[in-house]
This record gives C-alpha cells, sequence and structure tokens, in this order.
C-alpha cells in the first residue's frame, strides 16, 4: 500500500490531552482548506456521504457543525473557530449536541518542510475520564457504538 | 503481518461478540471478583445450567474466561488480557484517525490535479 509508512503518532502528554500527529504529501494550504473549508471537510469526514450536513467559517468567532445520523439518532459537533492563522494554525471549541459534559479545546498545528505537511492536532478535554471516553470509542459516532458503552459497564465492574 | 493482523481481528470480534450479550457481561462482572463454579454462575440467573453452560463456552472460545485446574467443580476464572486489547484505546483511536486521514490523503490528491487544471485553465485565457 502506498500510504503504509505513514502511520497516525497519537501521544497522552498530560492526564487532560490527546495528541494525533501525522504527516501530509501535500503543502500546508492543501491541508489546512482540506480541514477547515466545508464542502472539503465534507469529501473526506467520515466514508462518502457520512455527514448530513458541514458547516465551517474558518474566522475567529466563526462557527462550525458537522451534523450526521447514527442508526436512527441525528447527532452532531459544532463549536467556534478562537484563532486561525491560515496556514499553520487554529484552534476551535468542539461540543456534542445533546452531550453536555462534553467540551474540547482543538489546536491544529501545520508545519510545512520539502512539500510535506505534519498536522498536529492537539485536543484538551475538560477531564481525563472524559478524554479516556472519547479514546476508547475513537470518538466517532460508530464508535460511540453499545459496544463500548457495555464494555463500560463490564470494566467499571472489575475490582 | 497481514496474517496475524487478520488473527488479531478475528479475536477482537470474538471478543465483542461475547460481550455483546448482557447474561455473559453479567458472568464477566461476577468472575471480576473472584472465581466460581457453573452453578455459583448460574444461581442469580433464572436460566437453567444448560443454558450458563452454553454462555460459559461462548465465552471460552473466546478467551475470556478460562476453566480451573479442580476437575470435580472447574471453577471458571477471568481471563484479561483479551478484555484489554479490547479496550487498547490508543490503538482504536489510532485507527479511528488512520482510516479519516486516509480519505484526507485521497483528498489532497484530488485538490492538487484540480489546481493544476486551474493553472492550465488560466493560462489559456490568457
Amino acid at each position: 500500500m502506498m500510504t503504509e509508512n505513514i502511520t497516525v503518532t497519537i501521544t497522552t502528554p498530560s492526564d487532560r490531552e490527546a495528541v494525533v500527529t501525522r504527516e501530509f504529501n501535500a503543502p500546508a494550504a492543501l491541508v489546512f482548506a482540506a480541514v477547515t473549508k466545508a464542502d472539503l471537510i465534507k469529501r473526506w469526514y467520515g466514508a462518502a456521504g457520512f455527514l448530513d450536513s458541514c458547516e465551517s467559517d474558518p474566522r475567529v468567532g466563526g462557527s462550525w457543525r458537522f451534523a450526521f445520523t447514527v442508526g436512527a439518532k441525528q447527532m452532531a459537533k459544532y463549536g467556534v473557530y478562537n484563532e486561525i492563522d491560515a496556514p499553520r494554525r487554529f484552534v476551535r471549541t468542539e461540543r456534542f449536541e445533546g452531550w453536555d459534559e462534553y467540551e474540547a479545546l482543538l489546536t491544529v498545528e501545520l508545519v510545512e518542510r520539502n512539500g510535506k505537511t505534519t498536522m498536529t492536532q492537539s485536543f484538551l478535554f475538560p477531564t481525563k475520564e472524559l478524554r479516556d471516553q472519547v479514546m476508547k470509542t475513537g470518538l466517532t459516532p460508530q464508535g460511540m457504538s453499545a459496544f463500548y458503552e457495555r464494555l463500560d459497564v463490564l470494566l467499571a465492574s472489575q475490582p | 503481518m497481514y496474517n496475524h493482523m487478520v488473527m488479531k481481528d478475528t479475536a477482537l470480534n470474538a471478543t465483542f461478540a461475547a460481550l455483546a450479550d448482557p447474561t455473559r457481561r453479567a458472568i464477566l462482572a461476577r468472575l471480576a471478583s473472584g472465581e466460581a463454579t457453573v452453578n455459583q454462575l448460574a444461581e442469580p440467573f433464572d436460566m437453567s445450567q444448560p443454558a450458563i453452560s452454553k454462555h460459559l463456552k461462548v465465552l471460552e472460545r473466546a478467551g475470556l474466561i478460562v476453566a480451573g485446574q479442580d476437575a470435580q467443580r472447574r471453577p471458571r476464572k477471568l481471563e484479561a488480557k483479551p478484555l484489554a486489547e479490547a479496550i487498547d484505546w490508543i490503538e482504536n483511536y489510532r485507527k479511528h484517525w488512520e482510516a479519516a486521514f486516509a480519505r484526507l490523503d485521497e483528498v489532497l490528491e484530488e485538490l492538487k490535479v484540480e489546481k493544476q487544471s486551474d493553472k492550465k485553465d488560466r493560462k489559456r485565457k490568457k
């Protein structure tokens, strides 16, 4: 496979953080556009046709919202861009509709070298428990499936 | 390496399939506090011993429990390793991003081509 040597690195620098790093074979401007422009996000975020709608206004104070359906349930992630420094960096808040305790601050940094770009996504969560929950499920709506919830219940019952 | 991955996936599927049933999860929860015989495990459930034995077999096949040495009682014990593998958080999280980024790679390649043809169009117009 062509992408075999390109790997995602995950680190947890503190109890409330998860950092995801990956190199892309494209200049920073393209990567920045692909992760902030609604029409481009739609093309890669989730499998084809996964997002019911996608809005993104990458300006300071601008909002974003991704809506999708899991089973029969409609869900949405949303938030506000706090910082924009294209094509190097942006910071945005992340919340889930109907999941009040969930709140994350996402800082994305792009470093271009020789036409390739390293993207670092740092998620800061309010608590360690929430971060662990997010990492367990992969934070995909699919990942939030009953399987992992059941697993949580089971593990909570362990000494 | 590919075979190893497939084997690992199959093992995980067995783990998740075993965990999908509430009775089996209750059995595991019970075993988390110490080993127990089939009779002891059947007690809290409104279920026949053969029915419980069936669940135990599924859990055994998934490697989640093992039968103890005592030939008469054969107490069942929890095996923690498959559970730990099933909740290898960082691995799950990494897989999620790997899948998302593989799609992003494709979009970036498409964008490069689109940009290239934009330039050509502009040149032609000039």
